[in-house]
């Protein structure tokens, strides 16, 4: 046969030069060299075998050895992975990468154990930030009215329209239709996303308003990792680590360039001032009070020992 | 070898008789055991997820627009409007069945539907004014072939779901490719009839004009809201398939009066059957689909076709060669099931316009369903108008000549899709 | 026994329709709702989308009754019934095998994902990967019928092809009977020229 039983498939919804793809390369390069290349690891981009939730599934069924993906998709496993779509739950990377590679990210990842999943580590997908074609954002006023898409997803749609917007739910790959077309005005996306998506070719506007932060888990197929030596799962741990510093450091590289070539393309950006985000937190609390209830209340305690711990931080340097 | 195994297997499994979509899982089984992933969860995982899409709703809803086009009397109508604008002409109504075939493709997503009425409406007449009847059949059969290439199209719609491309920018980049097929078909009928002895109809007065127009503008609108709707924006083609479906039925029912509340059950279970068979069909497809991903079987083909690689219009049609060859033996939709995965590498490696591909690719698989032994809209104007098979298999000839013509233009000269597509579709 | 399966097969066909009618309302709701009231229809996408899923299948199981799926006859209708015949087991062997296969797999995906919720209506995924057991169990019932017939010898000659070669066959018989019903004059009167529109 030609994919032995050494190969990880790992599936992974962007393009293979995206952050994603990058950081599946260097978690293939670590454990090839540590395994002196016993284990081959694959990755398949652009969703070509599975979106997000299939493909989920497909590593609890033993099918796919690794999926990458947003802890969005998570939930639909785990309820309590729904606190990370909460809006403005971390204000910066330093907060993020704290609570996520500490004591509560390794309780979450522990948390899908029983779900035939092995949690490896934290990446990220970074700060989500709003387009628009109609006007500049600059205050909460700007939105009202505004048809902006989000995921299929309750606490996305009531924040948004929490905000004075109207939430559209729209699959994915009608997103780049819609706004080229102006059935939607605008959606929320991180500024490397609406870069390769090309999603700035059919707006005009882009607010930097860090209204969600959303991590990307790497999650191996438990009925895999139950079958390496235990010498093995450690360079699994270690490599997913390692990759973890190089997937964050391009995706925070590249945000600014992004934000630079598409500002050369036209894209108008402004950046929400303290009192603005203020502003939104405050009509948001009642979206984010709601949809805690729904979450595990240990973990909800966890996070925001942890948060008080961190103490407050400077502001979001998640561009 | 992994490319041998799954074309084998499946031609196989279809030579004695296997439905294809079961063919196709034979297949993708095949291959799961020759790449060594063997596991009864990829068959249900890929089966299942292959039918969950919102993009491929346009298919049931393309289908039942069709249905209730035929049942509730639109397709008449917009027949009638060309009789009167055209059908007194020499060979008129061969201009008439081509013009109404344009007008119904814009309203339908498919060939099978289009050539159904028109060899129904049209056969009769053309007979009566003096034609030879297997040359009227091969020319409607001719022309229904333009239902997939203007959109709607369900052709366009599974290959830009498989092929990850825009569905609106292929269906706005088929209008002008569509219109070209039917320019050709026109010219093919003028050198065909020139020696028949007719009997023309009279010229419609301007009133006779005017009342097939008062009646056929319900039907006449559709296209325009669905091209302008699509165009502008205010809807996508998922959507534009049930406005289509909806605004027809509001026709039939209220204005036309033609369907009646108690014919829509069995106007819904036919959408539904062969919505299902269709879609049943691309789930399938998709198993081996995935097995051929993970085996990266198309890098293998890359390489083959690396020769080619430095000249994009021969790559083109050493593709479509392939494609015209395929496509006599199979139907449209399970021809580019199995041939997208396996040609889009190639075009994106050889840097081709996918969009440009893709219409050269639909117009290509749309002349299959008249080329014999398996041309399904042959075998429908066969049983709709009563002409015998090999009749008809040689009065398509010439028209079928005059769409490869077209074609083999389209890949010398792309600008003929390439330009009208950035000037329609922005 | 005979009333119970035709019941059920009726059932599938009322099960479909519904399920297109439903699926035509939310998707043509959300476009109403979109321009007229700037909102949507939250579980108008997921829905519309399982309900498409279950209409494929369900459909897929009464074409498979009805011998409506698609194939190629060019080679099994010009052998002897000896050569069909064979074909015939071969192929519904081999059908059997692959509905087997699309069970386990189908069961395995529905426990997985029993416990897992959908993202805009919260309903268990065991939902989409259930219509898996009722298509395969519906199905693999068909095909051993179909081979015990076989093996009894008792099938016509025309059962032995148990495929089509066109995608809308279905329409086109519904067509012609419709023009028969008419008794041609419907068409006479379209097919009349001078007539121009006849209503
Ligand atoms: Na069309
Ligand atoms: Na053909």
């Amino acid at each position: 046969g030609i994919a032995s039983a050494e190969t990880i498939r790992v599936s992974y919804v962007t393009a293979a030069d995206h952050p994603y793809g990058l950081g599946v390369k260097k978690f293939g390069e670590i454990v090839e060299a540590k395994t002196g290349g016993r284990i081959r690891v694959r990755g398949f981009p652009s969703g070509q075998i599975g979106a997000e939730v299939p493909s989920i599934s497909a590593a609890q069924g033993g099918i796919l050895e690794v999926v990458v993906t947003s802890t969005a998709a998570v939930s639909g496993v785990d309820k309590a992975f729904g606190v990370f779509d909460l809006p403005y739950i971390f204000e910066s990377d330093r907060q993020a990468d704290a609570i996520l590679d500490g004591p509560l990210g390794t309780a979450m990842l522990h948390r899908l154990d029983g779900k035939g999943l092995t949690g490896l580590c934290f990446w990220e997908a970074g700060f989500h930030q709003v387009t628009n074609s109609r006007r500049p954002i600059k205050s909460l006023d700007d939105l009202r009215g505004l048809k902006i898409r989000t995921i299929q997803n309750p606490v996305m749609i009531d924040a948004v329209n929490a905000l004075g917007a109207n939430a559209v739910p729209l699959p994915y790959t009608e997103v780049y239709t819609g706004l080229e077309t102006k059935a939607i005005d605008g959606q929320t996306g991180t500024y490397p996303l609406v870069y390769a998506n090309k999603i700035f070719e059919v707006q005009k506007y882009i607010a930097e308003a860090n209204l969600f932060y959303a991590p990307v888990a790497v999650l191996m197929s438990k009925k895999f990792y139950d079958s390496l030596s235990p010498a093995d799962q450690a360079i699994m741990r270690d490599a997913c680590t390692e990759a973890r510093t190089t997937e964050r450091e391009a995706n925070r590289a590249l945000s600014p360039e992004a934000l630079k070539q598409m500002k050369a393309a036209g894209l108008e950006s402004t950046v929400l001032d303290a009192a603005t985000i203020a502003a939104f937190k405050e009509k948001l609390r009642p979206v984010v009070d709601k949809h805690m209830k729904g979450i595990d209340p240990e973990v909800v305690a966890t996070l925001q020992a942890e948060l008080a711990k961190l103490g407050p931080s400077g502001s979001a340097s998640g561009k | 070898m992994t490319i041998a195994i799954f074309v084998g297997s499946l031609l196989g499994a279809m030579t004695i008789g296997m439905p294809i979509a079961y063919a196709l899982l034979i297949s993708g089984i095949a291959l799961m055991l020759y790449v060594d992933v063997f596991d009864a969860q990829i068959v249900a995982q890929n089966v299942i997820n292959g039918a969950d899409s919102f993009p491929l709703m346009a298919v049931p809803f393309f289908m039942l627009a069709g249905e209730i086009m035929n049942t509730g009397g639109l397709s008449k109508r917009i027949v009638n409007v060309a009789l009167a604008a055209v059908g007194h002409v020499k060979g008129g109504l061969g201009y008439v069945a081509i013009l109404a075939a344009c007008v119904l493709s814009a309203l339908s997503g498919s060939a099978i539907a289009d050539a159904a009425a028109l060899a129904a409406l049209l056969v009769p007449m053309m007979t009566q004014a003096g034609h030879d009847k297997a040359r009227a059949g091969g020319l409607i059969a001719a022309s229904g072939i333009i239902g997939p290439i203007i959109p709607p199209s369900i052709g366009f719609v599974i290959f830009g779901v498989i092929a990850n491309v825009s569905i609106t920018k292929l269906f706005l980049a088929g209008l002008v490719p569509g219109l070209l097929i039917g320019v050709g078909l026109a010219v093919a009928w003028w050198w065909e009839v020139r020696k028949e002895t007719l009997v023309t109809p009279p010229r419609k007065s301007a009133a006779d004009l005017l009342g097939a127009l008062r009646e056929g503008v319900w039907a006449l609108v559709l296209p325009l809201i669905i091209i302008f709707g699509l165009k502008f924006g205010v809807f996508t083609p998922t959507e534009s398939a049930v406005v289509a479906a909806v605004y027809s039925l509001f026709v039939a029912v209220f204005v036309y009066r033609e369907l009646k509340i108690t014919e829509l059950y069995a106007v819904f279970v036919t959408a539904a059957k062969t919505t299902a068979v269709v879609m049943f069909l691309v789930a399938a497809a998709i198993v081996s689909a995935y097995v051929l991903t993970i085996s990266e079987v198309a890098l293998t083909l890359v390489d083959l076709l690396q020769p080619f690689m430095g000249n994009q219009t021969l790559l083109l049609l050493a593709m479509m060669i392939l494609v015209v060859i395929v496509g006599t033996a199979m139907d449209m939709t399970p021809t580019i099931l199995i041939l997208t995965p396996i040609l889009m590498p190639v075009v994106k490696e050889a840097g081709i316009d996918p969009v440009y591909f893709g219409v050269l690719f639909i117009v290509n698989n749309a002349i299959g369903l008249i080329t014999p032994p398996v041309g399904t809209v042959l075998n429908v104007v066969a049983g709709v108008a009563r002409i015998d098979m090999e009749d008809l298999m040689k009065a398509v000839w010439p028209f079928m000549i005059a769409q490869l013509v077209v074609l083999g233009l389209m890949i010398v000269f792309p600008q003929l899709v390439t330009w009208p597509a950035r000037l329609i579709g922005g | 026994m005979t009333r119970l399966i035709e019941g059920y097969f009726s059932l599938l066909k009322i099960l479909i329709a519904i399920f297109l009618a439903v699926m035509v309302v939310l998707v043509f709701g959300n476009v109403v709702l979109r321009y007229a009231f700037d909102s949507g229809i939250t579980v108008s996408e997921e829905l519309s989308r399982w309900l498409f899923v279950w209409l494929t299948f369900l459909g897929a199981i009464v074409a498979l009754r009805e011998h409506g799926h698609l194939g190629v006859d060019t080679v099994v209708k010009r052998l002897p019934r000896k050569g069909k015949l064979a074909c015939l087991i071969v192929s519904q062997v081999l059908m059997l095998y692959a509905t087997v296969l699309f069970f386990q797999g189908s069961w395995v995906q529905t426990l997985i994902n029993w416990q897992v919720t959908a993202p805009a209506s919260g309903a268990s995924v065991a939902w989409l990967y259930g219509v898996g057991l009722v298509f395969s169990i519906s199905t693999g019932l068909i095909i051993l019928d179909g081979l015990r017939r076989a093996v009894m010898g008792d099938l016509s000659d025309d059962q032995l092809v148990i495929v089509k070669e066109s995608e809308e066959q279905e329409q086109l018989e519904q067509l012609q009977h419709e023009l028969a019903a008419r008794d041609g004059r419907d068409v006479l009167v379209r097919a009349e020229p001078s007539r121009g529109t006849d209503r």
